[in-house]
């Protein structure tokens, strides 16, 4: 990859920002904000919100987390096969990628994917 | 002193400067992917409300063309606010962040070649384009899988119950299906064996479309990307009934149509990388240009995605994270180790070059 590239990626971010940016605060300048307490109150069905939104949720989220993060990284790995296989030796990545098979099996067998 | 400003003179001295001819693809990029949204928006309106027997916008303008101006408008001149309880800097920047991104993902597709060879005499394709570098895919694949967090910023901060849920499933969605899908366009690439989108599409000139040599990693393709546009029947993270609206529930006004409009930016991106991954990019057999082959059938895939939405019904949170665990990641996975096989065999029969 070039340094020309490097001009590309910042110039499609630096318009996607501006477009963005300029949409959502120009608009500001034109319209008054008349705030009342309802209307800032979290959206919960019409109902009073009860307590915060800083709630405790689901630890399963966490594992999937941990799961993702460990399988993303053999993922990574098998790019640079994926592009010179022709080139290298295929058996470390076969074996991590029947490693992370057995891993999801592992976990599927002791219910760690299970919805519970 | 010849002071003529001609349409020419100005292409060369845009062509000279770098930054200039960037800004130009950059622009060229996000006219067409206005205009994509636009069509998407229309279609996914019109065409599921006939499939649902029902008739869609049919009251502003011409069978309801303008329907979509007219929401525009409303947003825009739609009061701002920000909740109380939300973290009011991350809560009003997540919608720029996420149109930005959304926007940056188009960089790999050759949407600039196509139309620079529209204007074969005045546009250099080899100058004026920027999608063709060596790993153009991971790049935009990069930009596209920064969703997650885009999704969990905006949901934890807005400060509603319904939006830190909606944030959470969405972030589990996203991250569960990102496996499949990077294991299964990388069996595109070892057909190709290149990063490079430009060239997966000129490879695909001399051979099969890929969607027939890697068909498993086609399917398995497809769903990994309903399920990252978080399209029915993945949409679990906006369930209506469950959730209201999922992360974006407290955004309004403009900021609800940037969340809005990077989603439908999102889908733009994920059906053209899909066509240009599977189905052969701007490549067609009649004499019609390249940009109107890719962008054609870039809103065709849209389409089918439509389609399935109006089909299925919304899965549950449990089965769709069994068919990303349990199903997607062991196809895809086993297909990408048979794919240089496939390959083999396909190139000694002339059907990969």
């Amino acid at each position: 990859m070039a340094f020309v590239e490097n001009i590309a990626i910042l110039m499609f971010l630096f318009l996607g920002g501006a477009l963005g940016f300029a949409a959502e605060f120009i608009p500001r300048l034109f319209t008054k904000p008349r705030p009342t307490p309802e209307k800032l109150a979290p959206f919960e069905s019409g109902e009073d919100p009860v307590g915060t939104a800083r709630i405790r949720f689901r630890i399963q989220y966490y594992i999937y987390a941990v799961a993702f993060v460990a399988f993303d990284i053999v993922v990574a790995l098998a790019i640079p096969w994926a592009v010179g296989w022709g080139y290298v030796y295929w058996t470390p990545i076969i074996l991590l990628l029947a490693v992370m098979l057995a891993v999801v099996g592992y976990y599927s067998a002791k219910g760690d994917l299970e919805w519970i | 002193m010849n002071t003529q400003i001609t349409l020419t003179g100005i292409i060369v001295f845009i062509e000279r400067n770098v930054y200039l001819r960037f800004l130009l693809v950059a622009i060229v990029a996000f006219i067409i992917v206005s205009i994509g949204s636009l069509i998407e928006l229309y279609i996914e309106r019109k065409f599921w409300a006939r499939i649902m027997s029902r008739y869609g916008p049919t009251e502003v303008g011409k069978f309801g063309t303008l329907q979509l101006i007219a929401d525009a408008v409303k947003f825009l001149v739609k009061e701002d606010f920000s909740p109380a309880a939300a973290d009011k800097t991350i809560y009003n920047l997540v919608p720029v962040f996420s149109v930005t991104v959304s926007f940056a993902s188009l960089l790999a597709i050759p949407f600039d070649y196509t139309v620079a060879s529209l204007f074969p005499s005045s546009l250099h394709p080899l100058t004026f384009v920027a999608s063709n570098f060596d790993p153009s895919l991971l790049v935009a694949f990069g930009f596209f899988a920064l969703e997650p967090l885009i999704v969990l910023f905006g949901g934890w901060a807005a400060g509603g119950k319904y939006t830190l849920i909606g944030g959470f499933r969405s972030a589990a969605q996203l991250i569960s299906y990102e496996i499949p899908l990077v294991l299964s366009f990388l069996s595109v690439v070892v057909l190709a064996q290149s990063l490079n989108l430009f060239q997966i599409i000129q490879t695909q000139a001399h051979s099969w479309p890929f969607a027939v040599l890697a068909f498993p990693a086609f399917i398995t393709f497809t769903v990994a990307l309903l399920a990252e546009l978080e399209r029915t029947p993945f949409d679990l993270t906006e369930a209506d009934t469950e959730l209201v609206s999922g992360w974006n529930t407290e955004y309004g006004g403009t900021k609800f149509l940037l969340v809005y409009l990077s989603e439908y930016i999102r889908a733009f991106a994920g059906s053209a990388i899909l066509v240009s991954l599977f189905l052969g990019g701007w490549l067609g057999p009649a004499p019609i240009p390249p940009l109107i082959w890719l962008f054609l059938k870039t809103i065709i895939v849209f389409t089918v995605l439509v389609w399935i939405r109006a089909a299925y019904p919304r899965v549950r949170i449990d089965q769709m994270l069994a068919l990303g665990w349990r199903i997607l990641i062991p196809v895809s996975a086993v297909w990408l180790i048979l794919t240089p096989f496939v390959a083999h065999v396909a190139m000694m029969h002339g059907a990969l070059a």
